[in-house]
């Protein structure tokens, strides 16, 4: 009996939990292409990915780990350097970042949606060998 | 027994979840190799009569355009005389020399072999000449060198 | 005794006497891949980059690009292309028995240029049976 009082307590001494997770839609996968420096592969020069994020309160959003993850055989991954740049847009708010290969974060404001536009780039002072290249970058909200 | 599985729910709900999507982007690199040549180049006479060449007074040296992306290799094969009028008698040494993104300096009768990786627009400006002691009779001559990127 | 002497340059330069660029590209230089049946095509991309209509010759070579590619054919082997234009072809080849790989090139060039350097790219592609390991 004096279990379940405290336990009934603390439910009541709890704040009110947090929303569940917020969702993460990719809408359009992006696209890398050769720009007009042959030692740039850009989703700028492609198809920039668009995502939709949703399903939220005041959530912070991060972009982190822009990433090689595949490349021909004889491409000196180790002198490439991947960055990612970022354009969002909610109700009454905006956020941007330039190229960076760090992580990028911002608060969006109450509302329905961001839609963040997301591009890759890669750098390769070497140059790229023939073949398939893929990129990847982390998106998280909290 | 139910209690510690109500404490553990109360305790799950309380806790921020995250989200964390991996966005991937994908792309493919083609080589790919462009020659232009805008200068053809003019071969003329030496003022003793026994070289033809595009360095001689009045000749000019053929102009060739190249972009590379990719690891592409330019040969230019042993140049040769491709035409000549009727009554020469032969006996020629076809040559050539080239600067540019690549330098042989030196006239040479052998094919000759340039790496080129990644290359924006280079130009590589080749001289060419045909030598005979004997001459030349009237007419029209073709020196030709084949210049392939693969 | 008067010398005429002189190397033919360009068609277009004998003809007119105007300076003429001819150029071409090709695109993707290298290429492989596998066939069910003994025949592999390749799509590939021929580019006229400069402000000038350009006619190409498309030939299918042996690796090496000096002798005619036997069993293999070009559906468009000769091109003319509006100045800053690029045009697809497909390239076909028999993969000749016992073989069960073969490479072939094939080489793009100005049609009936005349002068001192016949400028040509050239790309090599494989093709192999399916299931032929390797």
């Amino acid at each position: 009996m004096q279990l379940r009082t405290a336990v009934v307590m603390l439910l009541l001494g709890l704040p009110a939990p947090a929303l569940a997770a917020c969702n993460v839609l990719v809408s359009t996968s992006g696209v890398l292409a050769r720009t007009g420096d042959s030692t740039v592969l850009s989703s700028e020069s492609g198809v920039p990915s668009v995502i939709v994020i949703s399903g939220f309160l005041n959530p912070a959003i991060s972009l982190s780990n822009p990433r090689l993850e595949s490349w021909p055989s004889g491409f000196d991954w180790t002198s490439a350097t991947v960055e990612a740049s970022y354009s969002a847009v909610w109700t009454l708010g905006s956020s941007n970042g330039g190229y960076s290969s760090g992580t990028q974060s911002f608060t969006a404001g109450i509302g329905l949606a961001v839609t963040l536009t997301l591009n890759n780039r890669v750098t390769a002072p070497g140059g790229f060998r023939q073949g398939a290249y893929t990129t990847k970058t982390t998106i998280s909200c909290s | 027994m139910r209690i510690p599985a109500v404490i553990a729910l109360v305790i799950g709900a309380a806790t921020p979840a995250v989200a964390a999507t991996d966005v991937t982007f994908t792309g493919t690199v083609s080589d790919t190799c462009t020659l232009a040549v805008p200068t053809p180049g003019i071969m003329t006479l030496s003022p003793d009569g026994t070289i033809l060449g595009s360095d001689q007074t009045l000749g000019l040296p053929a102009t060739v355009t190249v972009l590379s992306l990719g690891g592409n290799t330019l040969t230019l094969s042993a140049p040769t005389l491709t035409s000549h009028p009727s009554g020469y008698a032969g006996g020629e040494t076809v040559q050539m020399k080239y600067s540019g993104l690549a330098s042989q300096p030196t006239y040479t009768s052998t094919q000759q072999t340039i790496p080129l990786g990644i290359l924006p627009l280079t130009d590589l400006i080749i001289n060419m000449q045909v030598v005979n002691a004997n001459g030349f009779v009237e007419g029209d001559y073709t020196a030709k060198t084949v210049l392939t990127c693969s | 005794m008067q010398l005429k002497a002189h190397m033919c340059a360009l068609l277009f330069v004998a003809a007119t006497g105007a300076a003429a660029a001819n150029a071409q590209s090709l695109s993707p230089m290298h290429n492989s891949g596998v066939t069910p049946s003994d025949i592999k095509g390749f799509r590939l991309s021929v580019g006229n980059p400069y402000p000038r209509q350009m006619t190409f010759l498309v030939l299918p070579m042996e690796p090496g690009f000096r002798v005619a590619a036997a069993a293999a054919a070009v559906d468009f082997p000769q091109l003319t292309l509006a100045p800053n234009t690029s045009r697809q072809v497909i390239v076909t080849f028999r993969i000749l028995p016992p073989r069960k790989e073969r490479t072939i090139g094939v080489c793009v060039e100005p049609k009936d240029l005349r002068g001192t350097v016949l400028p040509r790219v050239c790309g090599t592609y494989t093709g192999k049976l399916l299931g032929a390991g390797g």
